[in-house]
């Protein structure tokens, strides 16, 4: 018998129903904050088009490979748990944690580029979003690593039944996962809607 | 093979595969945006290459199958929409 096989019907989804509640939520705010943004664009074309050309693209493109790999590093954890291998598990969400870190500095570094050349909250619409939105992103980003950490504590404590802990690892992941696509969204819609 | 392994692996690709398709596509579109593609060409490509990236992580790292309802749905109509609010968005403008 799998583990999977011994914790749920396999008409199940991985993780926690409320888990997956939550995330579904979220991303419907998202949604929101997205049709928000684009409706704004479509009444200032011009204004989104001047401030979008001053991000740097590269901080953008390496944020996504940063997020991508850690989320790489998750996803193979999430099989390895699957599979009963708790201590490679337990190594690749220590990776998950190690290769995320970068995307939380390269996002300071981002907005300290921003702020020294005095563009900030209030400069204009596009960067109150730009700044709010991406703010919101690293609070998920944030939020996440502290779970990470305690997954990592936990794939480590051999006392908790395995299903519990799997079922914790499959919730964890899937939120990561959501934090990713959040930001392969915003990359896309951020960086690289270039103006005709 | 193992029953676990077999479940395991089943529907779903090596990690590091998908990874590179999910990279390289997130290389294209930014290639694309800051290349001398025309600009419509180059934001049209990079919102379904955005989605296509979703889609993939959907089914590969979250590991949301078809089997998986009605949370397969809900994620695809969300994708739809949003998807759809961008380059509306985009077309409007």
């Amino acid at each position: 018998m799998t583990v999977q096989a011994a914790t749920k019907p396999d008409a199940n989804p991985p993780g926690d129903s409320g888990v997956w509640f939550f995330i579904m939520a979220d991303m419907c705010a998202f949604a929101v904050f997205f049709l928000v943004f684009m409706a704004g664009r479509a009444a200032n074309p011009a204004l989104y088009e001047t401030s979008r050309a001053m991000l740097d693209l590269r901080f953008g493109l390496a944020n996504t490979l940063i997020l991508l790999t850690s989320g790489a590093f998750m996803a193979q954890a999430t099989r390895e748990a699957q599979r009963g291998g708790w201590v490679r598990a337990r190594r690749y969400m220590i990776l998950t944690l190690v290769s995320g870190l970068p995307f939380g500095v390269s996002k300071a570094m981002e907005w300290n580029a921003k702020l020294s050349h005095g563009i900030g909250l209030t400069t204009n619409e596009f960067f109150t979003y730009y700044f709010v939105f991406t703010g919101i992103h690293f609070l998920h980003f944030a939020i996440g690593l502290i779970v990470l950490l305690v997954l990592i504590a936990m794939a480590g404590k051999t006392d908790r039944p395995e299903p519990v802990r799997l079922r914790w690892i499959e919730a964890g992941g899937a939120y990561w996962h959501m934090v990713d696509l959040l930001w392969i969204v915003l990359f896309a819609m951020l960086y690289l809607l270039r103006a005709a | 093979m193992s029953e676990t392994d077999t479940k395991v692996s089943g529907g779903l690709f090596p990690v590091w595969l998908v990874w590179a398709v999910l990279a390289g596509a997130s290389v294209t579109g930014f290639a694309l945006a800051e290349g001398a593609s025309t600009a419509p060409f180059a934001a049209n490509a990079a919102v379904l290459l955005a989605a296509a990236k979703i889609h993939l992580i959907f089914g590969q790292y979250m590991e949301v199958r078809w089997k998986h309802q009605p949370l397969r749905s809900l994620l695809s109509v969300w994708l739809a929409i949003v998807t759809l609010i961008l380059l509306a968005g985009y077309w409007s403008s």
